[in-house]
Formats: structure tokens, sequence, C-alpha cells
């Protein structure tokens, strides 16, 4: 009997199959996730029918209807709401990307200071970034514009200096007028740029192959420098400046760099400044100390040490997390909406989308590109770490 | 000593016995430090001398505007106002003072740029002379409300005696309207023990602090139920201590409170819900003796009783209802809408990091899934919510989640606020969390395999306890950017610390303070997340059980 048992086969369950079961809960989310698809759009339906509130993109060719005060393409109420979300979105992009810049220069500086070897120099960073990374980004951004908007009023101005002047509205400059030829600067600066990398590329491959150093750095700055403003003058200096002139109560003319923005930029910079600070910190550490004492060993002098055996190894750690940081970066500039700088979420996202009640199409817009302005961002910091990448033999 | 006379062959000595000589003077001790620390060289002691001048610059006022020169006492505005115009009648004489009035932009021969240098330097003058005026007239009428309310400081009654500056109002006003400078500079003369009263205290407002700090801690929060948030607060340190130390005393009695603490911080808080002590009973039993009393019965009796409860005795006033339905424990229920302060920043911030971990281990897991479509959705899902900010995440919880839901059906905004942040953070978490489960090497999941182990006992047994616990400084970090991001919620009308400093500023009585809001509301936040922070460097060196390159 036993033996009989024993030998039936037992029935295997269908359950037991990891196949089935993979294939089974896969088809249950996706029918879980299917209903409950339907059933928003359903309600979502319903409710905007209710509302009387017409779905759909149709909204974006109407008229705004709303002021926006110094925006960086040309706007004014009698446009429509996708130009108020173009405005919103060159916002958005002009914000982050001064403020990348800003934070990385600030935030290598203080790395470096985090690691000095001066005691009273490394504790002030060290208090700097752990005050700066504990207090809410929010609040450090009303602080900043409370702080700007305490500065002189327009009449009594701080002069700068060569046209520029600074008050509680913000900064204003010199604008710019370009000339006829004055197209061929710039393009004489991508054409150096060029150049100076093709020399750097060439004088790698003839170092690697004959060991004859050529100063292509230096050669490079040069041609970077001169070509562009050789080309500048050649072409009779196309450039004039409108100095922005003090009237009674406000500027006419010139630039307007507006206080709510500088308040944005200086936060958002600060901000990140010590959150890239630590990871500069944490990267050049990780470069081992006998990377350094190998290289002196070499008879390298210590800048080349820095630059060709720490920094580029460095380089590798830091980069990463310096990528996330310029992406928390472009997603905190959302919050200039709360002091009124126009971008994203203030126009589309804030004044179109009460005004219009298109909440839906709102919202997936300025998430959408959100989205698109984060994945950019990834990619082509993955394209750069990838570059730098340590190459395996 | 000589060094001559211990070199080798020295009598004294033998070769290779002579004993340590003492460090060089000046490489030990203080003088040594600073040495190393501070001058270690001409950079170096630049470097020194440069920080130490703008510390000085940054904090002598700072010290002098957040504690010599604060004012903490009274109730209202004028104490801070008064001392403030005392002083501003002394800087906008000096600032006029280092003006000059005499000059004349429309003199001949004047340079155009001369013209409106001086034009402006006559304006600021004018300026500065009207405000000297108006300061003290703002001095008198603030002293007249004080003396009416009984509130003036006994110090400056005695200044007020001495000096008289309601008498020496009408002439200095005389003196300014006529330009009669000598007597405009004798009245402020006069008036310089006044000032000198003031200079000491215009500093940082704390009265407003003190006057609204009830505000900034509960919000709108009923202030005779505000015991039960002490209490709450006190369960909720008690909840989280076993879990931060494991070698404290009382841990696993503790720990029960910890388990309970979703159900008794509910209750404390929104009040309301009496029968969630049956819960909270069947619990402890349950803990007490896990072999008597299983988990699914549990679950049975207390929705039997909470059921009978509901439909058949809630409404009747009779005995058996009260002793069911507890009625005697029955906390009055606090809508959301009058929370507020700490309290919504603590509520967002406790329930968000509680729900965000086991949502993004569950996410990280199934981004790690062998099954591609849980993988696809996990991974569309934590990407996208990494993408976009937190803002259009609360947008969408406010203003699309009641667009999705039937006609009728609408729930609390502070919930749904919630559920934007814990989603918000929960995909945080879950890249984390999937740091830690790629950490772990892969024989640790073939040998759970191996054990025959099935995939959610291998997962809670063996790797994410390893998982976790590498990763505690990383969850801990996500938690302080949890903890900050809670001041986003202002911007849908919840009432959160920053929201209440903004509206102080701007609204009421207490307009032009904003330096003591910011402050405090910055401090709160530096206390919470500064905390976290040293808790997390903290279980790094503990954890740090290798060997340090």
């Amino acid at each position: 009997m036993a033996t009989e048992t024993l030998a039936t086969p037992r029935r295997s369950s269908l359950w037991t199959d990891q196949k089935f079961r993979s294939i089974f809960f896969q088809a249950l989310t996706i029918g879980i996730l299917g209903f409950a698809i339907a059933f928003i759009a359903h309600n979502t339906a319903t409710n905007l029918e209710n509302r009387g509130i017409a779905s759909g993109f149709g909204f974006l060719s109407n008229t705004a209807g709303y002021e926006l005060e110094n925006t960086l393409i040309p706007y004014n109420s009698t446009d429509t709401h996708f130009r108020a979300f173009l405005v919103g979105l060159t916002g958005t992009l002009f914000v982050a990307f001064f403020g990348c810049i800003v934070a990385t220069v600030f935030g290598f500086i203080l790395g470096v200071l985090r690691l000095s070897h001066n005691f009273l120099i490394n504790r002030v960073a060290y208090v700097y970034v752990e005050i700066v990374r504990n207090v809410p980004l929010l609040l450090q951004i009303f602080v900043w514009w409370a702080i700007l908007l305490a500065l002189p009023v327009v009449r009594e101005s701080f002069y700068l200096g060569s046209g520029m002047y600074f008050y509680n509205g913000g900064l204003k400059a010199p604008s710019p007028i370009f000339g006829d030829l004055f197209w061929m600067t710039p393009v004489a600066l991508f054409v150096a740029i060029g150049a100076a990398i093709g020399i750097g590329r060439w004088a790698k491959k003839r170092q690697d192959a004959t060991g004859e150093t050529f100063p292509a750095f230096w050669t490079g700055l040069g041609l970077i420098f001169a070509l562009p403003v050789m080309t500048f003058f050649a072409t009779g200096a196309p450039l004039e400046w409108e100095v922005p002139t003090l009237g009674r109560f406000r500027f006419s003319g010139g630039l307007a760099i507006t206080d709510m923005f500088l308040a944005l930029l200086i936060a958002l910079a600060a901000y990140t400044a010590a959150f890239i600070a630590e990871i500069v910190r944490a990267g050049i550490l990780a470069v081992n100390k006998g990377q350094t004492e190998a290289a002196y060993a070499l008879g390298l002098k210590p800048n080349w040490t820095l630059r060709l055996v720490v920094i580029p190894q460095a380089l590798r750690v830091i980069v990463p997390p310096l990528t996330s940081q310029y992406l928390n970066l472009t997603k905190n500039s959302s919050l200039g909406a709360f002091i009124g700088y126009p971008e994203l979420v203030a126009t589309i996202g804030g004044i179109t989308l009460n005004q219009t009640g298109q909440a839906v199409e709102c919202i997936l817009i300025t998430m959408a590109v959100y989205l698109t302005i984060s994945l950019s961002i990834s990619a082509f910091m993955n394209w750069y770490n990838r570059s730098i990448a340590l190459v395996e033999r | 000593m000589a060094t001559e006379d211990t070199r080798e062959g020295n009598p004294a000595h033998p070769a290779g016995q002579h004993p340590d000589l003492p460090p060089p003077a000046g490489t030990t001790g203080f003088i040594g430090w600073l040495r190393e620390n501070l001058f270690a060289g001409p950079l170096n002691t630049i470097g020194t001398i440069v920080t130490v001048a703008v510390l000085y610059m940054l904090l002598v006022p700072l010290i002098q505007w957040s504690i010599t020169d604060a004012v903490i006492s009274g109730s209202d505005r004028h104490g801070c106002d008064i001392g403030r115009f005392a002083a501003n009648i002394g800087n906008a004489y000096d600032d006029f003072s280092r003006e000059n009035l005499a000059l004349d932009p429309n003199q001949e021969g004047l340079d155009p740029e001369t013209a409106r240098l001086w034009a402006a330097r006559q304006k600021r003058a004018e300026v500065d002379l009207t405000t000297v005026g108006s300061m003290l007239g703002n001095f008198d009428n603030t002293y007249q409300i004080m003396v009416r309310e009984g509130t003036v400081p006994t110090d400056l009654l005695a200044v007020v005696d001495q000096v008289r500056p309601l008498e020496l109002q009408p002439a200095l006003l005389q003196a300014i309207e006529a330009r009669d400078l000598p007597a405009v500079d004798s009245i402020v003369n006069e008036l310089e023990p006044l000032i000198a009263w003031g200079q000491n205290r215009d500093g940082a407002c704390w009265v407003v602090i003190k006057e609204r700090v009830l505000i900034f801690m509960l919000g709108f929060y009923p202030r005779h139920e505000a015991w039960r948030l002490i209490v709450a607060a006190v369960l909720l340190v008690g909840a989280v201590a076993p879990l931060l130390f494991d070698k404290m005393p009382f841990r696993k009695p503790l720990l029960f409170v910890t388990a309970t603490f979703p159900l008794t911080g509910f209750w404390f808080v929104v009040g309301d819900f009496p029968t969630m002590i049956y819960c909270w009973i069947a619990f402890a039993i349950y803990w007490l003796d896990p072999n008597r009393i299983r988990g699914p019965t549990i679950a049975a009796a207390l929705v039997l009783l909470n059921l009978i409860y509901y439909f058949g005795l809630s409404d009747s006033d009779g005995l058996l209802s009260t002793i069911i339905g507890l009625k005697f424990l029955d906390f009055r229920y606090v809508p959301t809408g009058e929370w507020g302060g700490l309290l919504a920043t603590m509520v967002n911030g406790v329930v968000g990091i509680t729900a965000s971990l086991p949502i993004g281990i569950v996410l990280a897991l199934g981004r790690r899934s062998n099954m591609p479509i849980i993988r696809a959705l996990c991974t569309a899902f934590i990407e996208t919510v990494r993408g976009v900010p937190l803002i259009t995440v609360l947008f969408m919880a406010a203003l699309m989640l009641p667009l999705f839901l039937p006609e009728g059906v609408s729930f609390d905004k502070f919930l749904r606020a919630l559920i934007g942040v814990a989603l918000f953070s929960s995909a945080y978490m879950a890249e984390v969390v999937r740091g830690g489960l790629q950490a772990i090497p892969k024989g640790q999941y073939e040998a759970a395999e191996a054990m025959g182990l099935t995939y959610w006992r291998s997962m809670r047994l063996i790797v994410l306890p390893q998982a976790l616990k590498i990763q505690i400084p990383a969850i801990v970090n996500s938690f302080i950017g949890l903890y900050k991001d809670t001041t986003l919620l202002s911007i849908i009308g919840i009432l959160d610390v920053l929201l209440v400093a903004t509206q102080t500023n701007t609204r009421g009585d207490w307009v032009g303070f904003s330096s003591e809001t910011y402050f405090f509301a910055g401090f709160i936040f530096v206390i919470f997340c500064f905390g976290m922070s040293r808790y997390s460097i903290f279980l790094e060196r503990k954890l740090h059980t290798g060997h340090r390159s």
C-alpha cells in the first residue's frame, strides 16, 4: 500500500508552477490597473462634464488674459496660454541653467574648503553646509527674497559701475544691441572651441606616439579667447550697450534681472552647493592617498598630480551624484512659483490652471515637461559619465 | 640640557639606550595645535585671518540682534517698536550728518555727473532729516499707547523723565521745518540717553514668537485638547527610541508602544475613535502570548465589535452603547482643517516616513522582479515620480484626485496631501532600497532559495534585513528630505510651520517681523533635520565594521 501511494505521482498543482504564477499575477495586475484606469477615466469624464469643462488641449490657443512681468520672451496679456507656457518653460530653463553653473562653482569651492587643513575654515564650511542642508529650501528662498526686498528703493539704487544698478527690484544692467555682423563672433567662438578640442586630441595622440608634449591647454584657451575677440573687432565691433537710465520711479531701458529671479537663483545655488560640497569632499577623499604618493614618487609636480591623478579619479565618484543634484535643482526651481517668478508651475501649472480649470491637462503638461528635462539631463550626464569612466583593460 | 651631551659615546647613555627626547617646543600643546591648524603657512594664516574677520562681521551683529539687543518682555508689538523708533532717531540723524544739505546741485559750472550726485545727496539728507522728526513722533505715539496700557518698561520711565521727549517733539519738528540745523543738533543731543536706550533694544523681537508659539506648534488645534498632542508626542518618542537604539533599557516593552503607535497616535491626535482601543487591547494580548491568540481571530473579533457598535449602538445612549463604544473615552474629533504648525509638519513627516518605507520596499522589489510587466510598471512609476517636482505631485493630489473619484465622494485635503507626499517619497525610497538590494551578494539570494524559502520569506528573513541595514544612512537622508519637503504643503493650503511664519509676517498685528519668524521656523527644522543627520552619521560609524583605507 505504502509503496503504491508513493508511486502515484503527485498531481502538480498549477498553483505551484512558477511560470503560471508569474503569468497569473501579471495578468491580475494588468486587470486591476486597467479597471482602475477605466474607473478613473469614467469618473473624470463625468466630473468634467458636470462642471462644464471641455477636456483636450484646445485651451492652449485661447487668450491667456493675465500679465506676467519681466519675461524672457516677449509676452502680454493678449497672448495665448501656449505663449504663457513658453514663458514658463524659458523661465525654468534659464534659472536652472544658471543655478547649476553657480551651484557647481560654489559647491566645488566649498567642498575644497571643507577639506582644508585650516581648522577654522574647515569648521566654518562645515557649519555652513549643515545649516543650509537642514533648512527647507522654500524657507531659504523666502529669506533671500526678504533680504533683496530690504535693499534700497529705486531712487537710492547702488551703482555698481559700468551701467549696473542694484536695488530692491533686482539688478539693472546695460542691455546689448547687436549689430549686423555680430553673429560672426559666436561662430568664431564655436570654431575656436572645436579647434581647441582638435588640438587637444592631436596633442594627446602625438604624446602617446612620440612622448613629445604640447601645451594644448594653454593653446586652446588662448584660441578660445583670441579668435572671438579678433573676429569681434575685425567685423567692426558690432555691439552697443543700452545703459539703463534712472527715472523718477523706475529705470527705463537696459536689461532687468528681477529680484525674484535673483532670490531664486541665490537660494537654489546656495542650497545645492551645500550638497555638491559634500559630494566633492567625498569624491576627493575617495581617491586613495597612495595615488598621490605614487604620483609624487614618479616625480609629478603637485598641480600635475592634482590634474592628472587625483581629479580624474575623483570625478568618477563625483559625477553620478552630481547629476542627481542638477536634477534636484531643476525640479526645485518650481519653488519659484511661491515668490511669483514666472516659471512652469507659476504659469501653466498655476494661473492658467486656475483660470481655465483644465487641471488634468495643465498638470500633465507640467509633469511631462519636467520629466523631459530630467531625462535629458540624466541622458547627458550619463553620456559624460561614460566618457570619463574607467576603461578597464 | 645641551644636546651634545647625549651623543653616541657619551658615558651617561650607552649607545641605543638613550631616552626619548621631548618633542621640540612649539609642536605640542596648544601652541603646536595652533601652528598646525591655523598658521601652517602664509596662505593658511591669511585664510585664518580672513575667516576670523568674516566671522566677526557676521557673528557680532547676529549676537547683538538675537541676544543682547533683543526684546523678550511684553505681549504686543509696542514694546519692540518703541526701542526701534528710539534707535532710529539716532540712526537717521547719523545718516543725515553723513550727507550735506548745503550742496546745491543747481550751482553754476557743475558737470552733470557731479550735479546728479549732489542732487541725490541733498535729497537723501532731506529724507533723513524728516525721518528724525517722524521717528520721534512715532516714539511719542507708541509711548502714549504704552502709558495707557501701563506696559512702559521701568528703565524707559527713568529715561523719559530725564529727557522729556514729548515736550521736545514740537521744537524738533519746528527746527526741522525751519532747517535750523544747530537747533536740531542740540535737540538730538538732548535725546541722546533715549537713543542709547533704544540702541540696546532694537534687536530681535522675540515677543512675536512668544505670542505665536502655540500657533507655530499646533496651528488652530483646540487649546484645551492640546494635552492629547503632548501625550502623542511622548508616545512618539517612546515609539521611535527603541527603533533608533538597539541597546537601550526597556527596549522590549517600548517596542510595543512602537507597534501600536499607528493606532494610539491616530486616536490621540484625531480623536473620536475610542473603539480603536479594542485593537490595542487585542494586540497587547497577542504581544504577551503569541501562541494563544492568532492574528485572524483578533481581527475577526474586532471587526465584529466595531460593526456591532457602529451599526447597532452608536446612536443610542444606553449603558451598553456607552460601555462597548467606550464613550467615556471619546475625545472630541478635531478636523484636519484645525491642524497646523509643527503638528502638521510632524504628522506629514511621520506618516510619510512610515508609509513610504513599505511602499518603497514593494516598488524596489517590483523593479527587480522577474516578471516583465510588474518590472516595467514599477520602473515607470519610480522614474516618473522622480522626474517631476513634488509641487506638481501635490497639485495632482489636491486638484486631480477629486476628479478621479466618483461624484459625491471626496476625502480630506490633508489626507490627499499625505497620499501625495507618501507616494512621492516612496519612489525615492524605492531607489535607496534597490541600492541595498543590489549590494547584497548573489550568494545570499541563492542560499535562501536553496534552503527552500519562498520568495517572500527569503526577502523578509534573508535579503531585506541586510539590504535595509546597509542603507540606513541613505534612508535617514531620504527622511530628512521628506521632512523638509513638507514645507511645500502650504501651496495647497495646509498650515505648516513655514506658512505660520509667512502669515504672521503679512497679516494682523505682527507685520514686519519676518526675520524673527523665519529664524524660528528655520531653527525648528535645523533641530529636527540636524538631529536626524547626526543619527545617520552615528549609525554609519556603528555599522562600519570594515576597515577604512
